[in-house]
């Protein structure tokens, strides 16, 4: 045998296992980009899945950067919802009759919050925490909570049409608002974590909430919610209450509603 | 990026009109086609802005694309997603290749002086918080010298004002989506590349002249100096104000709107410098800022200043719903300027959250 057509073996073999070592890259290329293509669709689902537990924002933050429990001291709006008398009424009800008036009332407020630019902070039993100001700067935070709270109340209305006509009780509900200062951010344990507001301004907002039986009328809001208030909003003013843990009375108004053909001054 | 083409678009909500003027200014001053240019006939300085902003840059030459394809993708705007892929292609790269960039952008596995910049454009964009001087000297850290910085800054607010519009005017998604590898343009991708090399080179910047300095939100664009960009802002900003589609205090009014949502001081102190030279106090215009509402408003301002607070952060199809209930009540002009007006704004009030601004 000359050395020619050992030469020509040789090229055509090498070429023939070049080939093979091409053809398997192309579809190990293809199988990597499938599977890439496959993660990539799960992780978008995934994220659309978690932006039900946590507000968007949030949900692409902890993507960019990971669990941050940095804090950040915000200036924000504080709605604390509850439904009044619920408590004796659960325990007459089935307990999923009762689940699903719940989901009703939940769905219902939490549109009329997100609506007016708010989000669901937290669900607490029957009460609904809502910001206003803490994902993104607001300086119109105040006149955004309280036309939330005006919706919520138009919103109840319409529910308790419905849950007569399908011969259940209706609710009724307290709403408190305050505005301050608080610390937002990621806080609880390695187990369960959630985006809220620490401070006074949650805990005087839910106070507030708590003297609408008092004053029997269905939202209050303290004076710094109204010194930011179009004035088109129509309050009343009540009288100033101790409120625990502040030292000066606090000065509270009711809302009764929003002129719209009223011009602003 | 498949989910971002599965986005919900409207309907255009302005009309296209030909208007052989514009079509004329088009041919000599613009370095490709512009397809939508019909739906902007009726407020010429959007198109001249969109045309303008086209301009290179001159440090960031080899980012500047991926940086207006993260802020747009960002934004969700299938529009200008579309265009800066046509764009891309246009460039010589592949759909392929576009492909496996964008899944380097999305897994950050670009060179780390690239990612860092993308990372700064996208917070520039989201101003929520915008970048501070940790993220400027990381940016130097990386080889960035203060101009280049200035241009990544300028391109990220170029995106933002180009998804605003885009979006907000749901401008036709056109021939840009539908490109593909196949037929003509594959075959001639590599004489496309060439002449658009060609066409884009980059112009040297001058430094602004006295003249220049002057003018509304001259503040802002004198802390653009240094780059080619300074120039367009100027002469976009000029021929804006210049437009009669609406009064100038208007506008001012939606500037003062978007810098007072975004917490951009110096650029809200120029609105109220701007509307105190239409005769307004400071203390009326506190009032409306603090409203959006005010009996010195006109009917059309009760409706534009409202919606132009929702253009700051938003999400696509709620704010395309939102500006077709607002075009109920605007002429096609009004419109269309209240929307370039608002983008406009959004693009000019970014900036002094990122540079010195006096």
């Amino acid at each position: 045998m000359g050395v020619l057509p050992v030469l020509v073996l040789l090229l055509v073999c090498t070429s023939a296992i070049l080939a093979t070592l091409v053809r398997s890259g192309r579809r190990e290329r293809a199988r990597l980009r499938d599977a890439l293509e496959v993660k990539s669709s799960s992780l978008e689902r995934l994220q659309t899945s978690f932006a039900r537990f946590a507000p968007e924002e949030i949900v692409e933050r902890i993507i960019a950067g990971g669990v941050s429990t940095r804090g950040e001291r915000v200036m924000v709006t504080a709605l604390f919802a509850d439904l009044v008398g619920f408590t004796a009424l659960s325990e007459q009800l089935e307990p999923d009759v009762l689940v699903r008036i719940l989901n009703g009332y939940f769905e219902r407020m939490s549109r009329a919050i997100t609506d007016h630019r708010g989000h669901v902070s937290t669900f607490v039993g029957d009460g609904i925490l809502a910001l206003f100001g803490a994902l993104q700067p607001n300086p119109w935070q105040a006149n955004d909570a309280l036309h939330a709270a005006l919706a919520m109340r138009d919103e109840l209305a319409s529910y308790n049409r419905e849950l007569q006509d399908d011969g259940l009780p209706t609710l009724a509900i307290g709403v408190g608002l305050h505005r301050g200062i608080g610390v937002a951010g990621l806080v609880g344990s390695r187990d369960l974590i959630q985006f809220t507001l620490i401070g006074r301004t949650v805990n005087l907002a839910a106070r507030v909430q708590t003297l609408t039986r008092q004053y029997g009328v269905d939202i209050l809001i303290t004076s710094a919610v109204q010194e930011h208030l179009d004035p088109r909003f129509l309050l009343n003013p009540q009288p100033a209450t101790e409120v625990r843990g502040i030292a000066e009375p606090v000065a509270i108004y009711s809302a009764v509603g929003f002129d719209h053909a009223r011009v602003a001054r | 990026m498949k989910a971002l083409l599965d986005v919900e678009w409207l309907e255009p909500l302005v009309e296209a009109r030909e208007d052989s003027e514009l079509q004329s200014w088009l041919r000599r001053n613009a370095p490709s086609d512009y397809p939508h240019a019909p739906y902007l006939a009726d407020c010429p300085w959007m198109l001249h802005a969109d045309v303008f902003l086209d301009e290179s840059y001159i440090h960031i030459n080899d980012i500047a694309g991926l940086i207006y394809m993260t802020v747009s993708r960002d934004n969700s705007c299938r529009f200008c997603y579309g265009a800066v892929r046509f764009l891309l292609r246009l460039q010589g790269m592949s759909e392929a290749q576009i492909d496996g960039l964008e899944r380097e952008i999305d897994t950050a596995a670009l060179e780390p002086r690239v990612n860092k910049a993308l990372d700064f454009a996208r917070r520039v964009s989201r101003s929520n918080p915008p970048p501070g001087d940790d993220d400027k000297r990381a940016l130097r850290d990386a080889g960035y010298g203060d101009t280049a910085i200035k241009e990544i800054a300028f391109q990220a607010v170029d995106a933002v004002f180009h998804n605003r519009m885009a979006t907000l005017l749901a401008l036709p998604l056109g021939a840009s989506e539908l490109l593909n590898d196949k037929g003509l343009f594959a075959a001639l991708r590599e004489e496309f590349a060439r002449l658009w090399a060609k066409l884009m080179t980059p112009a040297t910047p001058e430094r602004l002249t006295d003249e220049l300095k002057t003018g509304p939100y001259s503040n802002v664009v004198v802390a653009l100096d240094g780059i080619v960009q300074a120039r367009i802002l100027r002469r976009v900003l000029d021929e804006a104000w210049a437009s009669p589609n609406l009064p100038t205090r208007t506008k001012a009014l939606i500037f003062g709107v978007i810098a007072r949502g975004l917490g951009s001081a110096p650029a809200e102190r120029e609105a109220y410098r701007l509307l105190a030279a239409e005769g307004w106090a400071a203390d009326r215009v506190d009032a409306i800022l603090a409203h959006l509402a005010a009996p010195e408003l006109d009917q059309l301002e009760a409706r534009i200043l409202p919606y132009v607070r929702e253009t700051i952060w938003y999400q696509a199809p709620a704010a395309q719903r939102r500006s077709r209930e607002l075009r109920a009540w605007l002429g096609n002009g009004q419109f269309l300027e209240t929307v370039g007006t608002a983008a406009l704004a959004n693009m000019v009030c970014r900036i002094p959250l990122v540079l010195d601004v006096a």
